[in-house]
């Protein structure tokens, strides 16, 4: 199994049966899992629901976790996926402009801020209507730092077909931000 | 990786993927930026880190408590759910509400350790509040049982209590915030106090620096077959499973001198019962399979035809029956040929790891489909119907002769440990073994004595040890420097039998163990440990093993934990042994309860064995406020007696409530005083713990100086 981090397999085996390793796992993926999670849904509170949801199924699944058949992260990673899936088929949610430049965790909109946060709300747009496989891809392969072989074990897909998807998904990206900087400009 | 402006930066398998493409780089770039800019909230990530913690804490408890289900003819009561079962402790107890104050405010304590019966003691305590609370006034409500002085921090809401001096090793505790001085952090009053109940695992004692290790001969006695079995079954007697004598292969009885005889066609499976009368053997042929029961040396075969799964190991349970795995369950044929299944789980034992106890009432199994990590494979108490996991295991455990005493290795940690545990469950007690992180240990055999146990170990280099080691420390006592399998001790713990190897050829060999060292008093230590774990398990089996005939050990209470308080020698020959039994505290009854048990034993007419003659139980009782004695013993130094208390004691208090001179060591809770040759110590109960509260009476001990 590949180590995410050194010791990675032992404190997995430990998990099994010490809840304070699987506490050090936690504190280990919680950044990257929230992160990965806030990228879905764009929403910090349904965010921190998610997360906790993740959590708590992996420590309840950990005992069936076969560290032969996909690293760790990989297997997290999954969950948190298949999480988002089915928190996006109940709710569909889908957040517009106004919702996110209102989202709750925001800060206040300032004079300094404006351009930026615009930049990053197209950029998070772009990323949103991409393709599903697409858009798991880039967002574990740019918001994660994940291996590509990881993201692989986690799609259930090869590494190439992994680089096409990241390589179609940014193409799309790059399009939908040369499409909206010149509205921008005219608006 | 290609670090940018502002720390941005593209691995090496993105930058692969957008190539030269300039504006596709500068895309990638946008995207990591906004999609790297969301921190987790860090009140949010402790908080949910206690609450995940505290979960899994719940799952792995409820795992290890699942009921597997016995057959439905199952004729035994329901199994009676331990202290483990309490995996969270949330705990609130209501109190009388006073019409001029404020409606009290629900408060849920949760803590890792509630509910666990091993916690390491030198482990700290997190309680978590599920408000904010007045760090203040929860602080000064805290009160630890047996008194404990601790250290306290918080961390937002969750209180930490470190133990200035660890904790009372195989002890009950419960942790409790008084009502009647809590707050939370908006002065709202509890409902009523919180408790946190949780017990201590054993730990070693060591008995002071262990001599060198010697040589552990070992003598070839015959080729083997490569999973052949050997058992000791009289004085330089063996019957092996496959072995090849002149020319001969089959089931053999080797002796000392050089003779073999033939007795049948090669087996694989080959067992002796718990009192050592009778053995069974298996056979193979003509598309059947028989069971060979038969007298201690063989003699007096009587074969019923059975069909036996292939790799199916065989185990007597108690002179009446054999357990065995047919038809992919666990079953068991008595003399007459009649069958009856013991567990309806199903079991390939060609590929699942399957021991059985002496006795026949546990019966470990591991699936051979799950990975080899630590931890996979549950113990199957067969009586009571109940499981449990032992936790960590790699290899196969091993039982001690009684049965009564399940050891494992360890191989959770970094290095291989290891563990002891009551077979039905209990306090774990873990051991170091002087191993590397890369050994691979296997093959574990404890003595029937208790106090030793042998063991193989295989370098990376390829060199294979056999060792024999002590249980107090894991010291290595003698040494092979050749591997050996399959150890089977004999019932004088005086040599063990093993399978190893000359070069590629299988061989049996036995091992002639040098004469144990350890004291008359350490061997009735020994025994009464042995006989404590099996009451811890209700094992009557094992009890009656461990005592001779006449006495009633039906009548012996059960307990979650025992321990050795003194061991003294009577002038008679025989040995006094006090016990005390403790029944852990639970949420509902949030208070240890306790009793003293004595124990006479005595040796046997034949070997000179320890036998326990007599056992009165006494009643039980909530444990009283203040210190108690948790083990009297010779100390260190000669002319020494050691008296260590079960609380952390006002160092104070120690002096004037001692008659003798005495001196207190606080890491260990130790008093050691200095009487004059063997006489009646007398501690006054001006004695106290950390917390004010004293001795409940006065203690007259007889001892015995070191």
């Amino acid at each position: 199994m590949r180590e995410a981090f050194p010791g990675e397999a032992d404190l997995v085996e430990r998990a099994r049966t010490d809840p304070h390793a699987f506490g050090q796992l936690y504190e280990r993926y919680v950044s990257q899992i929230f992160r990965f999670v806030h990228n879905r849904v764009r929403d910090r509170s349904i965010a921190e629901d998610l997360t906790s949801e993740v959590f708590f199924k992996a420590l309840r699944a950990i005992d069936r976790y076969r560290p032969t058949s996909r690293p760790f992260s990989a297997w997290l990673y999954q969950i948190a996926t298949n999480t988002v899936i089915d928190h996006v088929r109940t709710r569909r949610t889908t957040l517009d402009l106004d919702a996110v430049a209102h989202r709750p965790d925001g800060q206040p909109p300032v004079e300094e801020q404006v351009a930026r946060r615009a930049d990053v709300e197209r950029v998070w747009d772009a990323v949103a209507d991409l393709v599903e496989t697409q858009r798991l891809a880039v967002t574990l392969k740019l918001g994660q730092d994940m291996h590509t072989a990881d993201i692989a074990a986690c799609m259930g897909r090869t590494e190439g077909a992994v680089k096409l998807l990241i390589y179609r998904g940014l193409n799309t990206i790059r399009q939908k931000l040369e499409e909206a900087a010149p509205s921008r400009r005219e608006a | 990786m290609t670090a940018t402006h502002d720390g941005d930066w593209l691995d090496d398998e993105v930058l692969e993927v957008v190539g030269a493409d300039q504006e596709l780089r500068h895309a990638a770039m946008e995207v990591r930026r906004t999609l790297q800019t969301a921190p987790v909230d860090p009140d949010f990530a402790r908080r949910l880190g206690a609450e995940v913690v505290a979960r899994r804490q719940q799952v792995i408890e409820e795992r290890s408590q699942r009921r597997w289900r016995p057959p439905a003819l199952w004729p035994l009561p329901r199994p009676i759910l331990a202290l483990g079962g309490a995996a969270l402790a949330v705990v609130l107890v209501l109190g009388a509400i006073l019409a001029a104050r404020p409606a009290p405010v629900p408060v849920a304590a949760t803590s890792a350790v509630a509910g666990l019966a091993s916690l390491d003691p030198s482990g700290r305590v997190v309680v978590h509040f599920s408000r904010a609370m007045d760090h203040g006034a929860v602080t000064a409500a805290l009160h630890v049982t047996p008194a404990t002085a601790v250290r306290t921090d918080w961390s937002g809401e969750d209180l930490m209590v470190t133990p200035v001096n660890g904790l009372v090793p195989n002890s009950a505790y419960v942790l409790t915030i008084d009502a009647g001085r809590a707050r939370t952090a908006s002065g709202g009053h509890l409902p009523g106090d919180l408790h946190v109940v949780f017990g201590t695992a054993p730990v070693p004692q060591p008995g002071g620096t262990p001599p060198p290790a010697v040589a552990l001969p070992l003598r070839t006695l015959a080729a083997a077959g490569e999973d052949s079995e050997a058992v000791i079954v009289g004085q330089g007697l063996l019957l092996a499973t496959s072995a090849t004598k002149f020319g001969a292969t089959g089931v053999m009885r080797l002796h000392a001198t050089g003779a073999a005889e033939w007795l049948g066609p090669a087996t694989d499976a080959i067992c002796v019962s718990r009192n050592g009368r009778s053995l069974a053997y298996l056979e193979r042929g003509g598309g059947t399979t028989s069971i060979v029961m038969a007298a201690s040396d063989g003699t007096a075969p009587k074969t019923v035809t059975v069909p036996v799964d292939e790799g199916s190991p065989l185990g007597w349970m108690d002179d009446g029956e054999v357990s065995f795995v047919g038809g992919g369950q666990l079953q068991a044929v008595d003399r007459d040929g009649h069958v009856r299944v013991l567990a309806s789980q199903q079991v390939d034992a060609a590929r699942d790891s399957v021991v059985i106890s002496p006795g026949g009432r546990y019966a470990f199994l591991r699936s051979g489909s799950a990975p080899a990590a630590p931890g996979q494979g549950r113990l199957l108490d067969l009586a009571k119907g109940a499981g449990h996991e032992l936790p960590g295991v790699v290899d196969q455990p091993a039982f001690s002769a009684d049965g009564g005493t399940v050891a494992w290795f360890d191989g959770s940690g970094a290095v291989p440990r290891l563990a002891l545990a009551p077979s039905a469950g209990g306090p774990v007690l873990r051991l170091p073994l002087p191993v590397a992180a890369a050994d691979r240990v296997s093959d574990l055999g404890l003595a029937p004595a208790g106090g030793r146990f042998v063991y193989a170990v295989q370098h990376p280099n390829g060199q294979a040890e056999l060792r024999l080691a002590a249980i107090d420390d894991g010291a290595t006592l003698a040494a092979a420097q050749r591997g050996g399998g399959s150890p089977n001790w004999a019932a004088d713990g005086d040599s063990v039998a093993v399978l190893t190897h000359s070069g590629s050829q299988p061989e049996i060999a036995v091992a002639d163990v040098p004469a144990a060292t350890a004291s008359g008093a350490d061997a009735a230590a020994a025994l009464a440990t042995s006989f404590a774990a099996a009451q811890v398990g209700g094992d009557q089996g094992a009890l009656r093993t461990l005592a001779r005939s006449g006495v009633d050990v039906g009548r012996l209470p059960a307990a979650s934990r025992a321990s050795v308080v003194q061991v003294s020698h009577q002038s008679d020959g025989s040995y006094r042994v006090e016990l005390r039994l403790t029944v852990d505290p639970t949420p509902r009854h949030p208070s240890a309860r306790a009793r003293t048990e004595s124990l006479e034993l005595r040796s046997s007419g034949q070997g000179g064995t320890l036998q326990v003659s007599r056992a009165v139980a006494g009643p039980l009782a909530d444990v009283a406020p203040g210190p108690h004695l948790a083990r009297i013993a010779a100390g260190a130094r000669a002319g020494t007696v050691a008296l260590t208390f079960d609380a952390d004691l006002d160092a104070a208090s120690v002096r004037g409530a001692f008659t003798v001179p005495a001196t207190y060591d606080a890491a260990t809770r130790t008093v050691t005083v200095s009487p004059a040759g063997a006489r009646t110590l007398t501690v006054g109960t001006s004695l106290r713990d950390v917390a004010g509260q004293h001795l409940a009476s006065e203690l007259r001990e007889t001892v015995t100086p070191g």
